[in-house]
């Protein structure tokens, strides 16, 4: 506990008899600064929560900070600045996993106090453990682990953690659930002789619905009506559904008995205990928790169904010994739950969790920082703008990481194969960032799980055959604490030894038949499986949801990284420029066929008068054993004379011959059909060239985010490209006076967007 | 209050799942819109098989129990039992193979064995401590000794037993042919043709005695088929009126004839000979009264009623009450059945990992069938994707391992991960889908009344587009209206204009489609319902004399 300012708890539940009892036994024992959620989730399974204000006001903490507070959605995980400021001001938070597991791994991460997972018990055979386990992909319980001894499984029943796993049950802290009112009021009467049975949620909740189809079985034939919240509306006129309060006060009075069907061992409900407090006769079921409670020899206590059935058929027939035994002998049940009973393991509770804290917080205080490692890697052989943009990636994090004081060392890692990464290839890799080679390795199942147990990850099973690592002689990228992959293409998914980031430009495989039906599912699950996904462009969000089935939390929209050139004295643009250029490659989508056609038009009808340079990562091979999808294109130019004498052929040209190339176009020409979009537009724009695109949304989107004022044309009409082409002609040097100036271009340079990618990168750290 | 009783005559075959079929629901209703009228008993028979089934649907779309009682011949015929019985041992939690077992058990003893020698060696600090093990070394070799002439004989039965049995297997093929041609129909009995002709045998005789149970209800005035597929109820000695909901196979004839080879024209001769020695009739739609029970069937015009659908409201099975934002927890309690439901698709390997809950998508809820269009559909649905980026899913609710040229299609234009086939809904999930979708399409050619697509559509907020067929236009006849919904459903890319159209103008759409709903839903199934009776007992105190059915 901090001295230096009074205990301060978090209560991140919204139930309201839980709050109802644990507020008030928190104040008991001295911590009467408490805050509460204000949202919860509209979900039928919230259906006992509310919200509460009143312990606002006994908090001393800053009111922006408290404002903050409240406006966010815990359930979901939070924010990091939430929980940074829930650090300075609280020792420790309560919190629920049922709903989302996010909260866990936040909290873990970012909140300094104790976190309490908070128990009440699952339906028999889940357990604490398994869910975690299930929700999280084996994650829930490592983040548990990270807490250290900050992490408390908060038992509300001493014997639930024993069920659990060893991680939950070394943390176990026994803190009892009560009634906040356990008296007895006895108004019963109990004229109406139905059994009053409570079973919510029956139009929506698979398991109360089998309680209700097991309850109506059980007891056909018998009068009785089942009350308790039913979200959605339920076909049986004895399920009453919503009642006012005094009409439930009422039916508590007189209907003769309560039946509580419950078996479970480690989690038991409210209800019963209303019962008893009402005065109403109780008949139960052998074998749940009410045994544990004082109930095994009750005589409201049945074995089996057919003897509960004989009792309440006794008892419906008016047998008032039975009822008047059973009314007598339950209030026992009432002892375990009564606030006297459980303050001092409340207080045991406590003082151990404040004690442990403050041992942890100053070791912790004593503990170096380390510098975070972020792998930045590019999986298979990219060159030209793939290649480029990895780059700006590498110098986007490094640079981010140190604008947020955070900074943190960037290792850029390719294929260990010289031919295709010269020196010269990376000779532009940002200063500090530094260089690595790997190659892929596969892992079987066996040595997949075994590396996983090794790695701490206890209960990680594979769910594929075999699975990547990236082999660099060393730690295989172990000594880094998170891997940025550019784009999912991965030929088996990453071991997940380290949280993994992909970078995905584009979805193209959802518009043209680029890869087999098998491996699309594989890129699919590399995404599925990551922290967090990266795009650049709204249209690829959207394919990333829609398409890879993303949740949209998990999909990350950052501006567009461009290379910029930044000094082009040296290039004049020639008065009356003689060529445009067409900067493409050999890839499906980029729509050769309507551009020869186009060409063709241009210059066979409308008698063009630029001729066209084609540039680009292997366009010096377009005829050499030409792709199926390259016939129709080879097939054009191979018959037109005039394609043949017009178009220029120049390969992949170096970055300076490039960019002297393009200066001196009349303007750059970019005939692809759908992508992420190119940045050759805004080096073209850079270097004071404006372009003339297709409309396709990504292009839209980087037209908007540079205001490049690009010409457009419809790249599935070869004429209409044509005649575009053809307007360029006029068009172009105006064109050049509506490009972005110098500053700008430089606004959306990578310096000036690197902290929104070190932002996106360190929630996954 | 006095109480009439009606009666409904269904004989639908052996393991139809009436959850699964338009007509179940329907009859689901029908009976729902009966709950309000409490002078009126509906008694359902039915075969001896279906009980069980109708029971089940009945009850899981909350029909009152107290509106109906189900009726049905005793036994199940030993035919059936037996294939019911089969069935259920084939879906029985497989044990492992003796031979397995056995080898499973010594594989554990001899590890178990191996274990305890290795522990004895790595705790012995002497040689004595050696000896028990030793001893007991020499005990098994003494055993093994002693069983090695059983252990031969045993193989030498076993070797030989190989021998013997390939030699059986020689001697007995053709009796291994029958045995397999058995196991072929019993995995398959719809396309075996010995099966067939036992199961029309062994309808003819439930038939009979379902017309046996009938005679003896004199209680019931009239007695109601709710479609044409049971020529046997024309043999009720009762006043009788029988719906016709459509004659799909005559309109579509060769599409039909790649489906359900000569079973499905078997049934088509049940159809066709059930209307042709049939008398009182009601349809759903003017059109299929005129142009299938008049034109093609000369049927007098008089004896046909026309009773449209009341809306199907699926809101109550998914709206979520008792929170401050009532549309939030609806929506995130859709959410949960539409997650639920991709657990349904036909291609799990991609849904079962498909975590965005809010999945923009199109939603057509039916079968496939040759009449529903889905080829054009599909068509329309890859160039909205692939041309206009539209973006969004397209969801089905039919199988398409049983209708090869969807298979096709979806395997041809690389769309098996686009459109999601999710069969076997839930009335709830369903209604799910209908809410979440952005847009429900209905393309079909030919139907028997006014698609349900629209008011379960609506009934949920969610707009709808539509094939303009006359049984659409009879409904929706708001020149306005028809100009927003209507599409030409033989041109695939006026589908595509009409869609993207919607979508792009959804709140104006809805908003139009609201105001028809609301009119709509005036009409209720109770309203259907008493429409019914009020033929039902025209036919009934006329006799079974024709007269003008048509309801007032």
């Amino acid at each position: 506990m901090n001295k230096s300012r009074p205990a301060r708890v978090m209560w991140l539940l919204n139930h309201t008899s839980a709050r109802k009892f644990e507020i008030p036994m928190l104040k008991s024992i001295g911590i009467n600064e408490i805050f509460l959620p204000k949202s919860f989730p509209m979900d039928p399974d919230f259906r006992s929560a509310s919200i509460d204000w009143s312990e606002d006001q006994f908090l001393t903490i800053p009111k922006e900070d408290l404002d903050e507070l409240n406006a966010v959605d815990w359930y979901t995980g939070g924010t990091r600045n939430a929980w940074e400021i829930a650090s300075r001001h609280f020792d420790a938070c309560f919190f629920i996993v049922l709903y989302d597991t996010a909260i866990l791994k936040l909290a873990s991460k970012h909140f300094k106090g104790a976190l309490l997972l908070r128990a009440y018990g699952l339906s028999s055979p889940v357990t604490y453990s398994s869910l975690l386990d299930f929700k999280t992909q084996g994650l829930g319980l490592i983040w548990a682990k990270r807490a250290g001894r900050r992490f408390y499984f908060a038992k509300a029943y001493e014997h639930l953690d024993q069920v659990e796993s060893s991680t939950l049950q070394k943390r176990s802290l026994y803190l009892p659930l009560g009634l906040h009112d356990v008296s007895v009021t006895d108004q019963w009467q109990g004229k109406d002789k139905r059994i009053f049975f409570v079973c919510p949620g029956v139009g929506f909740n698979p398991y109360y619905q089998a309680i209700y189809s097991r309850f109506i079985s059980d007891f056909s034939g018998l009068p009785y009506a089942i009350a308790g919240e039913q979200p959605v509306q339920v076909n049986d006129p004895a399920v009453l559904g919503y009642t006012p309060l005094a009409v439930h006060e009422e039916n508590m009075r007189q209907m003769r008995l309560m039946f509580y069907h419950s078996t479970e061992p480690n989690h038991i409900h409210y209800h019963p205990f209303e019962a008893i407090r009402a005065g109403m006769p109780l008949v139960f079921m052998a074998g749940g928790m009410l045994d544990r409670l004082g109930g095994a020899g009750l005589p409201g206590r049945c074995e089996t169904v057919r003897e509960a059935r004989v009792k309440i058929e006794r008892m419906l027939n008016d047998d008032w010994k039975l009822i008047e035994r059973i009314r007598q002998t339950q209030a026992v049940l009432l002892d375990p739950m009564k606030a006297e009973n459980c303050a001092q393991a409340w207080r045991d509770g406590f003082q151990r969790l404040f004690a442990e804290l403050a041992t942890t917080r100053t070791e912790q205080a004593q503990r170096p920082l380390k510098r975070k490692r972020i792998a930045v890697i590019v999986p298979a052989i990219y060159r030209g703008g793939s290649l480029c943009g990895a780059k700006l990636l590498a110098q986007a994090i490094y640079q981010g990481s140190r604008q947020f004081n955070e900074a943190a060392e960037v290792v850029f890692l390719h294929l260990d194969e010289e031919a295709a990464y010269p020196d010269e290839a990376l000779a532009d890799l940002f200063p500090g960032v530094s260089r690595r080679v790997f190659k892929w390795k596969k892992m079987r199942r066996g040595e997949a799980r075994r590396a996983m147990r090794y790695a701490g990850h206890a209960t990680w099973e594979p769910q594929v055959g075999q699975y990547l690592v990236a082999e660099d002689g060393m730690n295989q990228l172990l000594d880094c604490d998170l891997w940025l992959v550019i784009s999912d293409r991965l030929s088996a998914p990453l071991l997940p030894l380290r949280p993994c980031v992909h970078m995905v430009y584009d979805y193209l495989q959802r518009y043209v038949p680029l890869v087999a039906h098998d491996s699309e599912q594989l890129f699919l699950d590399v995404a599925r499986q990551a922290e967090q996904v990266l795009v650049t462009s709204d249209f690829t969000r959207n394919d990333a949801m829609q398409y890879a089935g993303l949740p949209a939390h998990k999909v990350v929209k950052l501006p567009m990284l461009a290379p910029m050139f930044s000094d082009q004295s040296e290039y004049c643009s020639p008065a009356k420029p003689g060529y445009f250029v067409w900067t493409t490659n050999l890839a499906q989508h980029k729509n050769h066929a309507n551009a020869f056609k186009a060409l063709r038009w241009y210059y066979e009808k409308l008698g063009g008068v630029l001729d066209c340079l084609v540039t680009g990562v292997n366009t010096h091979h377009f005829f050499k054993d030409p792709l199926p999808h390259l016939a129709e294109a080879t097939a054009m130019i191979k018959g037109s004379a005039l394609l043949r004498k017009r178009v220029h052929w120049k390969g992949e040209l170096a970055a300076n011959d490039y960019q002297r190339t393009l200066a001196r176009a009349a303007f750059l020409w970019h005939a692809g059909k759908i992508d992420n979009g190119t940045f050759s537009v805004i080096e073209a724009a850079s270097l004071g060239v404006p372009a003339l695109s297709s409309d396709y949304p990504a292009m839209r989107e980087i037209d908007q985010q540079f205001a490049l004022n690009l010409a457009w044309m419809n790249a599935d009409e070869p004429k209409a490209m044509a005649e575009q082409l053809k307007q360029m002609e006029s068009t172009h040097p105006a064109r050049r006076g509506l490009l972005p100036s110098k500053s700008q271009l430089a606004e959306h340079g990578t310096d000036r967007l690197a902290g929104e990618y070190w932002n996106a990168i360190r929630e996954c750290l | 209050m006095s109480v009439k009783h009606y009666g409904i005559f269904l004989a639908y075959a052996p393991t139809v799942d009436l959850r699964n079929q338009g007509l179940g629901r329907y009859l689901a209703a029908f009976l729902k819109g009966a709950a309000d009228r409490d002078d009126l008993h509906f008694v359902l028979v039915c075969p001896s098989w279906s009980g069980k089934e109708l029971q089940a649907l009945l009850a899981s779309e909350g029909v009152p129990r107290d509106r109906y009682e189900i009726r049905s011949p005793g036994q199940k015929p030993i035919v059936l039992r037996g294939f019911e019985a089969y069935q259920a041992y084939q879906k029985r939690p497989r044990k492992k193979p003796l031979r397995q077992r056995l080898i499973d058990w010594s594989h554990q003893t001899r590890v178990a064995a191996m274990r305890r020698i290795e522990e004895r060696l790595a705790q012995a600090y002497s040689f004595s401590a050696l000896l028990p093990l030793l001893l007991g070394l020499v005990i098994l070799a003494l055993i093994a000794l002693i069983l090695s002439p059983i252990g031969l004989i045993a193989m030498m039965v076993f070797l030989s037993g190989r021998l013997v049995r390939r030699a059986i297997q020689r001697i007995a093929r053709p009796l291994f042919g029958l045995t397999g041609r058995l196991q072929r129909a019993l995995r398959h009995p719809k396309e075996d043709g010995l099966v067939l002709r036992l199961y029309q045998l062994m309808d003819k005789a439930e038939s009979n005695r379902m017309l046996q149970l009938i005679d003896e209800l004199r209680h019931v005035r009239a007695w109601y088929s709710p479609t044409a597929f049971w020529p046997a109820f024309n043999e009720i000695r009762a006043p009788r009126l029988m719906c016709v909901p459509d004659v799909v196979l005559a309109e579509f004839p060769v599409g039909f004839s790649h489906v359900g080879g000569d079973r499905f024209l078997a049934n088509f001769a049940s159809v066709e000979s059930a209307i042709l020695s049939g008398q009182n009739f009601v349809t759903y739609s003017d059109s299929v009264k005129w142009e299938t029970l008049v034109d093609r069937y000369a049927v007098p015009a008089a004896n046909v009623a026309v009773i449209h659908h009341a809306p199907n409201d699926l809101a109550p099975w998914i709206t979520v009450s008792g929170f401050a934002d009532i549309h939030a927890a609806t929506r995130r309690y859709c959410e949960t059945l539409f997650v639920r439901a991709l657990g349904k698709s036909s291609n799990p390997d991609y849904a079962r990992t498909f975590f965005n809950r809010s999945a923009r998508f199109l939603f057509y809820a039916s079968q496939f069938r040759p009449n529903k269009n889905l080829i054009a559909l599909l068509s329309a649905y890859e160039y909205l994707l692939r041309r206009r980026l539209i973006g969004h899913k397209l969801i089905l609710t039919g199988k398409p391992h049983a209708w090869p040229p969807i298979e096709k299609f979806l395997a041809d234009h690389h769309l098996e991960n686009e459109v999601l086939c999710l069969h076997g809904l839930e009335i709830q999930e369903l209604a799910a889908c209908y809410k979440l979708a952005d847009l429900a399409v209905n393309p079909s050619l030919s139907e028997g009344g006014c698609p349900f697509t629209f008011t379960e559509a609506l009934s949920v907020d969610t707009p709808v587009v539509m094939a303009r067929i006359p049984v659409t236009e009879e409904v929706l006849t708001d020149p306005e209206l028809q100009e927003m919904t209507f599409f030409d459903p033989y041109d695939w890319k006026d589908m595509a204009h009409r869609i993207e159209w919607a979508l792009s103008h959804r709140d104006e759409l809805l908003a139009a489609q609201r105001r028809t709903y609301a009119d709509l839903a005036q009409r209720s199934w109770t309203d259907v319902v008493n429409e019914h009776i009020e033929v039902l007992e025209r036919i009934a105190t006329a006799g079974s004399q024709p007269g003008n059915l048509k309801a007032a």
